[in-house]
């Protein structure tokens, strides 16, 4: 155990280095500064900026001092909102987008799991033609799409919830159903194929062979089993809905953090771009490690120890 | 003797996109409480699929039971719904499979998967079911069973989760064990052990056994009556002795010409030539005849089963009563 977390940090800080240093050179690659707009500027007062922001050092001292602020767990100041760090951006976008992708994770895994249950307990027969008909439509429509449905029907036509902005739980309704759809989709496919392999195992007719019920068969004797592929997809999955969807935060008017990796590339706001990919990578490498975890409490198999090593 | 178990005209088919698979054809037999009977033949001939009907655990879709009765405690378990099926797995007849590394599921601890028969069946709480399958495994003679019951399949060697499943089998003294080629995959001084330790539940708890296997050799120490199968079909039946002593089918005598005999000088082990038949297209007359060396012309017909003394029955045109030879002579002959 000791030693699989300590291989874990490891490789966190090795692919957070990477990242950064990979953000950083790309943007810098880029012609443009945060400051090119389309109103020139007098060339004194860009200098200004440019003196004030760091911009005029050379590349390498730039990249070691945001480094070494970066170590500090400072993330330094936006290029376009004068008033906010990047720290407070994060601070203020991400409680939204984890609220809603929270709901949004939950819907997937709470419908997505039975649906693909029920399609494998009827194999080729009406439910699973249902459930599989479905998810093609889940997987195919853009959420754009669906939230303007969403919206026309439940928010215009039947006025059951608002249309847009945060102001409670209502409003969280439509967004995180737009955002469950895909994974929700995603999720009862894998769910009911992993089920039907499961079932056809050698083991599942020796429980059968006992006595056991199709309840208990699948409770007891199939579903750990089978959701080791789901949890493998829902792992990432989850890091990227829980940071925040910009389609849907704009749809909706959400003040959420999913909107700032969109307007912040726009803006070449350098700090906030790191910022969130610094931010976003740390979540995927965390709930890879979740991922790991769950694999071990499934299947006994699984030594993290072990997994480490590859 | 008291009959405990009678199969009557069993048919199993499979439907398959080549068409429909004849596995198992009128096959018909008796077995008393306490006895053991071997069932022998060469892979494919419907031996696992004969007891799975048993069971009622032929997977369906695509296989099916179509026709004749399996008559158990003076049901018919063919008519039987999933809820007395269930109430019977397990408890009154339950099975070993083939393949023990698979056939025990990989993330449930030995001790709950053995537990929990006695948890359906008895509405034992967990705590005393696993105390159960405590003793369950001292029976099976697996040393250190209160550290055992908390492992994992992985965790043992294939002839412990071969004991595994036969423990399990044996949960709540079925009266009917199937043991479908229970030692297959396990190496040679285990095999031995297994035989031993079914033999010595069986005389115990006179648990009445069916065997399964294509090994004539181990059939011959442990039953009293062996069927023998080819192509879905039961071809000769008799007492184990006066099988092996007198054989009426050229495939039983093929087979019995394969094993290794201590008590007979033999230069080289024969093999029976040839394929068994397709299935799905069954030759209309004896299947056996495009590899038999005694093949004549009647054979195109299907044989008529012939019963002869001491219960020996047997399906093949030589025993007819209208038939010039015998078999004895022809064997003998074949033998030199
Ligand atoms: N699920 C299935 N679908 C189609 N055909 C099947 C199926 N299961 C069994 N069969 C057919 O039934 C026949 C009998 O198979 P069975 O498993 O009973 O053989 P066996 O005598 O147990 O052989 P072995 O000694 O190899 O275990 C085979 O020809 C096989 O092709
Ligand atoms: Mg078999």
């Amino acid at each position: 155990m000791l030693q699989y977390v300590s291989k874990r940090i490891l490789s966190l800080v090795l692919v957070l280095y990477i990242v950064i240093t990979a953000t950083f050179l790309l943007m810098h690659a880029i012609p443009g500064g945060p400051f090119t707009a389309e109103k020139k500027l007098a060339p004194e007062v860009l200098r200004n900026i440019n003196a004030r922001y760091h911009l005029d050092d050379p590349l390498w001292q730039q990249y070691t001092d945001y480094m070494g602020n970066i170590l500090k767990f400072d993330f330094g100041p936006s290029f376009k909102y004068q008033d906010r760090t990047v720290n407070k951006i994060i601070a203020d976008g991400f409680p939204v987008s984890l609220q809603l992708g929270s709901l949004a994770v939950l819907l997937a895994v709470a419908f997505g799991i039975p649906a693909g249950i029920i399609a494998a307990l009827r194999h080729n027969r009406f439910l699973d033609y249902l459930v599989m008909s479905s998810s093609t439509l889940g997987i195919s429509i853009p959420s754009f799409i669906l939230a303007s449905l969403l919206i026309y029907f439940l928010a215009f036509k039947i006025k059951l919830f608002p249309a847009a902005m945060w102001n409670g739980f209502s409003y969280m309704i439509l967004p995180s159903i737009s955002l469950a759809a895909l994974p929700m989709a995603v999720i009862a496919r894998l769910m009911r194929s992993s089920m039907l392999e499961v079932l056809s195992q050698d083991f599942i007719r020796t429980a059968r062979a006992k006595g056991v019920g199709q309840g208990l068969l699948i409770y007891r004797h199939a579903l750990k089993n089978s959701l080791i592929p789901v949890v493998t997809y829902v792992g990432p999955m989850a890091a990227g809905v829980l940071t925040g969807s910009f389609v849907v935060e704009s749809i909706f008017n959400i003040p959420g953090l999913g909107r700032h990796f969109v307007t912040s590339i726009y803006n070449r706001d350098y700090t906030v771009i790191l910022g969130i990919t610094i931010f976003y990578s740390a979540l995927i490498v965390f709930f890879n490690f979740l991922v790991d975890i769950a694999y071990v409490l499934l299947d006994p198999r699984i030594s993290l120890d072990k997994k480490g090593e590859n | 003797m008291e009959k405990i178990l009678s199969v009557e005209n069993l048919k199993v088919i499979f439907n398959t996109y080549a068409g429909t698979v004849q596995a198992v054809s009128d096959v018909s037999f008796t077995l008393d409480k306490g006895e053991i009977i071997g069932i022998v033949g060469e892979s494919g001939c419907g031996k696992s699929v004969t007891s799975s009907a048993i069971m009622r655990l032929i997977p369906s879709p695509p296989g099916q039971i179509s026709g004749g009765r399996i008559i158990f405690d003076g049901k018919d378990l063919v008519s039987l719904d999933e809820k007395a099926l269930q109430s019977i797995r397990g408890n009154q007849i339950s099975m070993i499979f083939q393949d023990p590394i698979v056939s025990l599921n990989p993330v449930l601890t030995v001790g709950l998967q053995l537990a929990e028969s006695f948890m359906l069946h008895q509405k034992l709480p967990k705590k005393l079911a696993l105390e159960k399958a405590v003793e369950l495994l001292k029976l099976v003679g697996i040393p250190a069973p209160e550290e055992r019951i908390h492992q994992y399949p992985h965790q043992m060697s294939g002839g412990m989760r071969q004991r595994v499943m036969i423990a399990m089998a044996l949960a709540l003294r079925p009266r009917i064990l199937i043991a479908d080629e229970p030692t297959t995959a396990l190496d040679v001084t285990v095999q031995a052990q297994i035989m031993e330790l079914i033999k010595k539940l069986n005389t115990e708890l006179s648990t009445a056994v069916i065997l399964i296997t294509h090994d004539l050799g181990v059939v011959a120490g442990m039953c009293s009556r062996v069927l023998v199968m080819y192509a879905g079909k039961i071809v000769e039946s008799a007492p184990a002795r006066e099988l092996y002593n007198s054989p009426q089918h050229p495939y039983t005598w093929g087979l019995l010409k394969s094993v290794p005999r201590p008590d007979k000088q033999k230069a080289a082990l024969s093999s029976i030539p040839g394929q068994p038949p397709d299935l799905l297209a069954p030759p209309s007359g004896c299947a056996f005849m495009p590899r038999c060396q005694f093949a004549m012309e009647i054979c195109k017909q299907p044989p008529k089963e012939t019963v002869g003394s001491e219960n020996h029955s047997c399906r093949c045109w030589l025993v007819d009563p209208a038939s010039p030879y015998s078999p004895g002579t022809l064997f003998k002959e074949g033998e030199a």
